[in-house]
């Protein structure tokens, strides 16, 4: 068969392709979804671990400071001391003479 | 139990309609390899939505849209990269002139020809599938046959 027309060319063109067919594809469609699966819950795992170790720096970033604490103390202690007479406040801040 | 039901029902899905998509997929690609990645991409697709797609007027549908898109758009990286159609398809020397004059056109006109041509589809399945609208297919359809009828003309 020797057509004319570039269209019917075309058209018994698309009508003799045969594509192979693949045995195995119906096995790999279910393993990707399988895996795919895996891949995800791999991923919220990660997310989660993430997540807490994220937290867990929060929450020792934010604890309570015991050298702000000791400083607090230590400044009380001095305005009491200041306060009694036991100490005489000094011109620089922080300097106190007995 | 519900799963399996349903990968079943998928499973018969597959193998109803596994050789006609790869039919339409072949088609748009023009090669084997392509035509089967764009296949297992579309149901791997299909299944991932199984449980909406299984409950539509026409899942055949669905799929043959979700192929062609898959198709096209292997046509459109594999076009950047290498041209060529599978030269092992046939060997007819009219088949390997057309195969030759394809090859030569914009991926979204060999795309249209394969389901225009190749398919059969109407109007609106193609407006649907290339993401264009109706009105416009019936001239892209008619710029792809020019532009094919003048490849033709080159390689006889």
């Amino acid at each position: 068969m020797n057509p004319k027309d570039p269209l019917d060319a075309l058209s018994n063109f698309y009508s003799s392709q045969a594509p192979l067919n693949d045995e195995q594809m119906l096995r790999r469609i279910l393993e990707d979804k399988s895996s795919r699966r895996q891949r995800l819950f791999v991923g919220l795992g990660a997310f989660a671990f993430a997540g807490v170790m994220a937290l867990s720096v929060l929450a020792w970033a934010a604890r309570p400071s015991h050298t702000s604490g000791d400083a607090t103390a230590n400044a009380i202690t001095r305005y009491q001391m200041i306060n009694a007479g036991l100490v005489e406040r000094s011109s620089k801040s922080g300097v106190v003479s007995q | 139990m519900r799963a399996d039901t349903a990968q079943q029902e998928f499973e018969t899905f597959f193998c109803a309609h596994r050789e006609a998509i790869l039919r339409l997929t072949f088609a748009i690609t023009g090669d084997h390899d392509s035509a089967s990645d764009a296949t297992q991409e579309a149901f791997v697709k299909v299944l991932d939505k199984w449980k909406r797609v299984r409950e539509m007027e026409s899942p055949e549908a669905f799929l043959k849209k979700v192929a062609a898109r898959c198709a096209i758009d292997h046509l459109r990286s594999r076009t950047r990269t290498e041209p060529e159609r599978d030269q092992a398809v046939s060997t007819t020397s009219d088949n390997v002139a057309v195969r030759q004059a394809l090859s030569k056109l914009k991926p979204d006109q060999q795309a249209i020809l394969a389901l225009s041509v190749g398919e059969g589809w109407s109007y609106a399945e193609i407006s649907e599938a290339m993401k264009i609208p109706e009105g416009t297919v019936a001239s892209r359809i008619h710029a792809a046959k020019e532009a094919f009828r003048r490849q033709w003309g080159d390689e006889r």
